[in-house]
C-alpha cells in the first residue's frame, strides 16, 4: 500500500418539528461514518485505488465492536490488490450477478427515485401512472423502510414529523407504491410515508428513499453463479445516477469479475453499467437467499440536497444489462 | 462594501493569539438569495434565504483547527475562538500546514466586475414572470411539449471578508442571476427532458428568458425515439458542454490534494505531452466579470492567468498553499475555501482555446459516429484515467445527425481521449466558469445491445 486515507465523520443532529395542525416532534439523529481508503502501486507502473467504509446511527464504539475499523482497512486494501491484476471489462449487453449488500444501489437508481412522490404528481417519473402494473419479474419484492435500527437511512419520524415506516414499492413484480412527503401526498389524495426529508432547515422537504432493499429468495448465491454461462460478477460499486424521465440509470462497479462456464474466473476494470428502470428487473432470472443491508456509507442527493441513506440486495441474475467496458 | 465589519474581523484574529493561537485566518461570508420557480405556469416554490457564517482557521504552532459559526457577537465569538484553539491544540502536528509565505500576498487588488451596479435581488414577482415567459415559450415551441419539471429564476448577491494574522486583509462582493428551463417531450410511448440555462453576474447580460426556453425545448425534442445501438468502436464528438465536463476532470487530476494523496493519472507528468499538439487549456481568475473569477483565492493569494496545458504539454498542477508545500512547488493562486472548511483547490475560469474548426466541420468529418450530449454517472477511475460512463446523443452518419441514441456507454482512458483530440471547435461561449468548444474524440468504445 503506498498511500492511505482514513476519515471518520461524526454528528449529532436535533431537530425539532412543530407544524400549524399541532403535530410536535422532536428527536435526536446520530450518525458516524468511517471511510478508508487506499492506493496500491505493483512496482511495474500499475496504480488502483480501493475503498471501504461504514458506520450508520450509531456511536464511535462501534467502529471497535469485533474490529470493525479493521475489517474496513483490510477490505479497502484487498480490493486494490484485485483490481492492480484486473484485464478490460467487456462492452456490450450481458448477463450480469450481483453480489449482496452494497449493489442495492441498482434499486436505489433503477426504481428509487422513479416512485418518489413528486416526480409522480408531475407525472414525469417513467413510472408514472403505473401502480398496479408489472414492473418486475414476479421473484422481485422491494420495499423502502425507514424503521430498521441503527441504520444510515433510518429516522424515527421524517423531517416533516410523519412517522417513518416500511413501504412496499415492489410486490411479487407488481408496482404498489409512491415515497411521498405531505405535499405530494396531499396532491395525489395518497398518504405520507414518512419520506418528507431535507438536508436541514434551510432547505425544503421532498419525498426521498430512507433504506431501499428488495427481500431475499430462494436460490443460493452459488447455484446462481453456476447457472451463467458466460456472465460479469459485480460486488462492489461506486455511485449512480437515473434520468427519471426516461428511465435510463447508470451505476459503476468498482469490483467485477467474469463468470465462464459456471465459475467466477478474472477480475476485470471498473465499468458502468447501464439499463432502462421501468425494464430491468423484469429481467430478474434469480434472486438469492442471502439478502444482505450495505454497510453504511451511501449518501443520496437530489435537486442540490444530500440525506444519508441505505440500499440491500441478495445475489440476482439479471439476464441482460449493458456492461460498459472498452473491450468491444 | 459594509456587509462585514473589518473591526470584527482584526479583533477576532487578536482575540485568537491572546487565546494562544501562534497563526490565524477569519474568513467572512454570506449573502441573499430568492429562487423562483414557476410549473405550467403555476408558483411551484419561492425561496428567499439570508445567511451569515464566520469561518476560523487556528494554528498552534503546526497544528490547526477549522470551524464555522453563524453567531456574530463578540462573546459568542470570544466562545468560539477559545474552543477552535483548544480544537487546535489537541490535533497532531503537520509539517506542511501553516499561512502562505507573507511575500506572496499581493498589496492591491484588481475590480474584476463581480457585482452588477444596476440590478440588486430580483424581486420575487419579477423573477416568477421571467421564469413564467420561459416556460411559456418552451410549452408553446411544439405541440409534443406537453408536460414541464418547470423553469427557475435564481437571483443572488454575495460577500466575502478575508484577513489572516500576517496582515491580508481582502474583501469583494459578487452578484449572479441564472435561469433555469426543463420542459418534456412525449411522444407515444418515449418521454424526454430537455434542460436548458443562462447565467452571468449582470441581469442585462442574461440570454432571453424565451430563446432559453424554445432552447430547451428543442432539445427535449431532439431526444424523442432515442434507441440503443450495437457496441462499437466509432468516433465521437463532444459538444459544448459535454467537452466543458472533460477539461473539469482534467483540472481535477492536477489538482494538489489528487496528486498528494495518489489519486491522480497525472502523477508525475509535470512538462510532459498529456494531450494532443492542438490542445491549449488554460485557467484564469482575472477575467472581468467571470463567473469564476475572484481577486484574491481562498488563502489571501493573487488568482492569475496560467496555462494548464499548452499545446499539449501540462505546465502547472492546480496548487493551495498546503499541497504546494507537500509537492515541493509554488502555490497558483487556486484554493477555494467555504466557510468551516480547510482550503481545497479548484480551477478559476477554466477554458479550453478554440480551435479553428465550426461544429458542422467536425460532425461533417465523422462516416459513423456519436455525437454526444449527455452524460450520466461517476464511471471516472482518477487514478487509472479509465472512463466508462452512461451517455446519450445523436448519431452520426456519413457527417450528418442521424437518430437520437440513449442508454450506451463510452468508454476509455482519460490519457489516451486526450491525446487522441482531432478536432477542436470554433464555438467556444462563456456559459459557465468552465467552457470549452466542440471537439472531437478520433475513437472510443460503446457499449449498447
Amino acid at each position: 500500500m503506498k498511500n492511505v486515507i482514513a476519515s471518520i465523520a461524526a454528528e449529532r443532529k436535533i431537530v425539532m418539528i412543530a407544524t400549524s395542525e399541532g403535530t410536535i416532534a422532536a428527536d435526536e439523529q446520530p450518525l458516524c461514518r468511517l471511510n478508508v481508503s487506499v492506493v496500491a502501486e505493483d512496482g511495474k507502473g500499475g496504480r488502483q485505488v480501493g475503498t471501504f467504509g461504514g458506520g450508520g446511527r450509531v456511536e464511535y464504539q462501534y467502529f471497535l465492536e469485533g474490529d470493525r475499523w479493521r475489517q474496513y482497512a483490510v477490505e479497502a486494501a484487498r480490493q486494490a490488490i484485485v483490481n492492480l491484476g484486473a484485464d478490460d471489462a467487456p462492452a456490450g449487453e450481458m448477463i450480469v450477478v450481483l453480489g449482496p449488500g452494497w449493489p442495492g444501489i441498482l434499486l436505489h437508481e433503477a426504481i428509487g427515485h422513479g416512485l418518489e412522490g413528486d416526480f409522480n404528481r408531475k407525472g414525469v417519473s417513467a413510472f408514472s401512472g403505473r401502480i398496479g402494473q408489472r414492473v418486475a419479474s414476479e421473484l422481485c419484492t422491494v420495499v423502502d423502510d425507514g424503521t430498521i435500527p441503527m441504520r444510515r437511512g433510518s429516522l424515527n419520524v421524517d423531517d416533516e414529523g410523519t412517522p417513518t415506516s416500511r413501504t412496499v414499492l415492489i410486490e411479487k413484480g407488481i408496482l404498489r407504491g409512491y415515497l411521498q412527503d405531505r405535499l405530494n401526498a396531499r396532491l395525489m389524495k395518497m398518504k405520507p410515508t414518512g419520506n418528507g426529508r431535507r438536508e436541514s432547515f434551510a432547505f425544503a422537504p421532498m419525498p426521498r428513499m430512507t433504506n431501499t432493499f428488495m427481500l431475499a429468495g430462494e436460490s443460493t448465491p452459488e447455484e446462481i453463479i453456476k447457472s451463467v454461462k458466460y456472465g460479469l460478477y459485480a460486488v462492489s460499486f461506486g455511485g449512480g445516477q437515473v434520468d427519471i424521465t426516461n428511465g435510463k440509470f447508470v451505476f459503476s462497479a468498482s469490483e467485477a469479475y467474469l463468470i465462464e462456464d459456471g465459475h467466477v474466473t478474472r477480475p476485470v476494470k471498473d465499468a458502468t453499467l447501464i439499463g432502462n428502470g421501468p425494464d430491468v428487473l423484469t429481467r430478474v432470472a434469480m434472486v438469492g437467499n442471502d439478502l444482505a443491508l450495505d454497510s453504511g456509507i451511501g449518501t443520496c442527493g437530489k435537486d442540490g440536497q444530500s440525506v444519508p441513506v441505505g440500499v440491500g440486495l441478495p445475489t440476482i441474475r439479471i439476464d441482460g444489462i449493458t456492461v460498459g467496458g472498452t473491450r468491444a | 462594501m459594509a456587509m462585514f465589519d473589518a473591526a470584527l474581523a482584526e479583533w477576532a484574529l487578536n482575540e485568537a493569539k491572546r487565546k494562544g493561537a501562534t497563526a490565524a485566518e477569519v474568513l467572512f461570508a454570506g449573502g441573499e438569495s430568492l429562487a423562483a420557480g414557476v410549473r405550467l405556469g403555476q408558483t411551484e416554490k419561492l425561496k428567499s434565504s439570508r445567511e451569515r457564517r464566520l469561518g476560523l482557521r487556528v494554528f498552534v504552532g503546526q497544528s490547526s483547527a477549522t470551524a464555522s459559526t453563524a453567531e456574530m457577537d463578540r462573546d459568542s465569538i470570544a466562545d468560539f475562538i477559545a474552543d477552535t484553539v483548544t480544537l487546535a491544540r489537541l490535533t497532531a502536528a503537520d509539517p506542511w500546514s501553516g499561512l502562505p509565505d507573507p511575500a506572496l500576498h499581493p498589496r492591491s487588488f484588481p475590480d474584476l466586475a463581480l457585482c452588477d451596479p444596476d440590478c440588486g435581488i430580483v424581486d420575487a414577482d419579477r423573477a416568477l414572470e421571467i421564469a413564467r415567459m420561459a416556460e411559456a415559450a418552451a410549452l408553446g415551441a411544439d405541440p409534443r411539449i406537453k408536460n414541464s419539471e418547470g423553469a427557475e429564476f435564481d437571483s443572488s448577491r454575495y460577500g466575502v471578508m478575508f484577513a489572516n494574522s500576517q496582515g491580508f486583509f481582502g474583501e469583494y462582493e459578487g452578484s449572479s442571476f441564472s435561469l433555469v428551463v426543463q420542459p418534456i417531450a412525449q411522444d407515444g410511448d418515449s418521454m424526454q427532458q430537455g434542460f436548458w440555462y443562462t447565467a452571468n453576474r449582470r441581469f442585462a447580460k442574461l440570454e432571453d428568458a424565451e430563446e432559453t426556453g424554445r432552447t430547451a425545448a428543442r432539445r427535449a425534442l431532439r431526444r424523442l425515439g432515442a434507441r440503443k445501438i450495437k457496441t462499437t468502436r466509432v468516433p465521437i464528438v463532444f459538444d459544448p458542454d459535454m467537452a466543458a465536463g472533460l477539461i473539469r476532470t482534467l483540472a481535477g487530476a492536477a489538482s494538489g490534494p489528487a496528486l498528494y494523496k495518489g489519486t491522480s493519472f497525472l502523477i508525475g507528468r509535470l512538462g510532459d505531452r498529456i494531450a494532443a499538439p492542438n490542445v491549449t487549456i488554460i485557467d484564469d481568475g482575472t477575467m472581468p466579470g467571470g463567473l469564476g473569477s475572484k481577486p484574491f483565492d481562498g488563502e489571501g493569494l493573487a488568482t492569475r492567468r496560467q496555462h494548464l496545458v499548452e499545446k499539449g504539454i501540462l505546465k502547472t498542477y492546480l496548487l493551495d498553499c498546503y499541497s504546494a508545500r507537500k509537492l515541493h512547488l509554488a502555490p497558483t493562486g487556486n484554493a477555494a475555501r467555504a466557510v468551516g472548511q480547510a482550503p481545497t483547490v479548484s480551477a478559476n475560469n477554466l477554458y479550453l482555446e478554440p480551435g479553428q474548426y465550426t461544429p458542422e466541420q467536425i460532425i461533417g468529418s465523422v462516416k459513423r459516429g456519436l455525437y454526444l450530449t449527455e452524460q450520466i454517472g461517476f464511471g471516472i477511475n482518477m487514478v487509472t484515467g479509465d472512463y466508462s460512463r452512461g451517455a446519450g446523443g445523436l448519431w452520426i452518419e456519413d457527417g450528418q445527425l442521424t437518430h437520437p441514441v440513449q442508454e450506451i456507454t463510452i468508454a476509455g482512458n482519460l490519457k489516451d481521449m486526450f491525446q487522441n483530440i482531432e478536432m477542436i471547435g470554433n464555438d467556444l461561449r462563456w456559459r459557465s466558469s468552465v467552457v470549452a468548444p466542440t471537439l472531437k474524440i478520433s475513437e472510443m468504445t460503446i457499449a449498447g445491445a
